[in-house]
């Protein structure tokens, strides 16, 4: 249940990273950019999530969680404030 | 997208997509009316009534185009030369059509948002047609 | 130094939130409330686990509400492909909808 949970958040973190990253190729729109790569931000934090809680329960990764998704919103924030036009 | 029959489709379409201010169609115009004249930012801003600023915006955005071309020799003048024929006769369409309509065609770029968030939200379209 | 990054993580939500709130208000795109709401909760969430006594004990209340906001993003991606009500708000007047060339 908790896999699934894990899970459905990676892979839909994924997926919008990955249309994000596909306008941006397109486009050219910089806010695309940054939200692709605020949005792989989401995905490694999710799975490292899964990793830390199913896979490695003797290792402690919380930190290493939550820098990776302050690294996330700190991106998508810089893009939404200097790119938005 | 049918535009009130005055403003042709076409022209419309090339508006929205090209010009983002009545500044910039105005330099278009201008640098149109005199082909070989290189002009410089600061003659320009005052022919506009417009800051050096703002300016600078306004033809660093039309080279990006391909309406003007930048001569970089020495302080920078720009020069009207479209990148190709049909950019050209585009562009006579559209100089004709704003000196015959001119509220019409200021509003339609008026109407233009400030920003290309909506983009954003295009981008996660599954299809290709957006 | 983990409450530091997790009071930082739910602000800088919020922060998003608002922002999208913003789009969808220039915009009129649904999208973007969405999203919105989604990040607000999420906001909300890490802010309620920075309070708990121990952030990193893995309740699985906050983890279900993390996936209630991705739900919530998938569901503006569904609206957003499935027609054209992604408009919660009248478009903006264009020149479209003036008549004649004479302003309003």
């Amino acid at each position: 249940m908790a896999l699934f949970a894990y899970s459905l958040c990676t892979a839909a973190a994924l997926f919008c990273a990955a249309l994000l990253i596909r306008g941006y190729t397109r486009s050219g729109y910089r806010l695309l950019l940054w939200g692709g790569l605020c949005f792989l931000g989401l995905t490694a934090n999710n799975a490292l999530v899964a990793i830390d809680r199913l896979l490695v329960p003797d290792i402690n990764l919380f930190t290493w969680r939550l820098v990776v998704a302050f690294l996330a919103m700190v991106v998508l924030l810089y893009g939404i404030i200097w790119d938005r036009g | 997208m049918s535009y009130n029959n005055i403003i042709p489709e076409e022209v419309a379409r090339f508006i929205l997509h090209h010009i983002d201010s009545v500044a910039q169609m105005e330099a278009i115009l201008l640098l149109r009316s005199n082909p070989v004249k290189e002009w410089s930012v600061e003659e320009l801003a005052k022919r506009l009534y417009i800051s050096e600023e703002q300016t600078e915006g306004v033809v660093s955005s039309l080279c990006a185009r391909g309406i003007f071309v930048a001569i970089l020799t020495g302080p920078p003048r720009y020069r009207y030369e479209p990148a190709s024929k049909e950019l050209d006769e585009m562009i006579e369409r559209v100089a004709e059509v704003y000196s015959k309509h001119l509220v019409p065609v200021t509003n339609l770029i008026h109407s233009k948002p400030a920003t290309r968030v909506q983009e954003f939200a295009d981008a996660f379209k599954l299809r290709k047609d957006k | 130094m983990d409450l530091v990054l997790l009071g930082a993580i739910a602000m800088a939500s919020l922060v998003a939130g608002l922002f999208f709130l913003r789009f969808w208000k220039d915009t009129g795109d649904r999208f973007f409330l969405y999203f919105s709401i989604s990040f607000f909760v999420e906001g909300l969430n890490r802010f309620a686990l920075a309070l708990t006594s121990d952030p990193n004990e893995g309740r699985p209340l906050f983890y279900f509400i993390r996936f209630l906001s991705f739900l919530l993003i998938l569901v503006a991606i569904i609206h957003k492909n499935l027609g054209k009500s992604a408009r919660a708000k009248p478009p903006v007047e264009t020149v479209a909808t003036r008549r004649g060339g004479m302003v309003k």
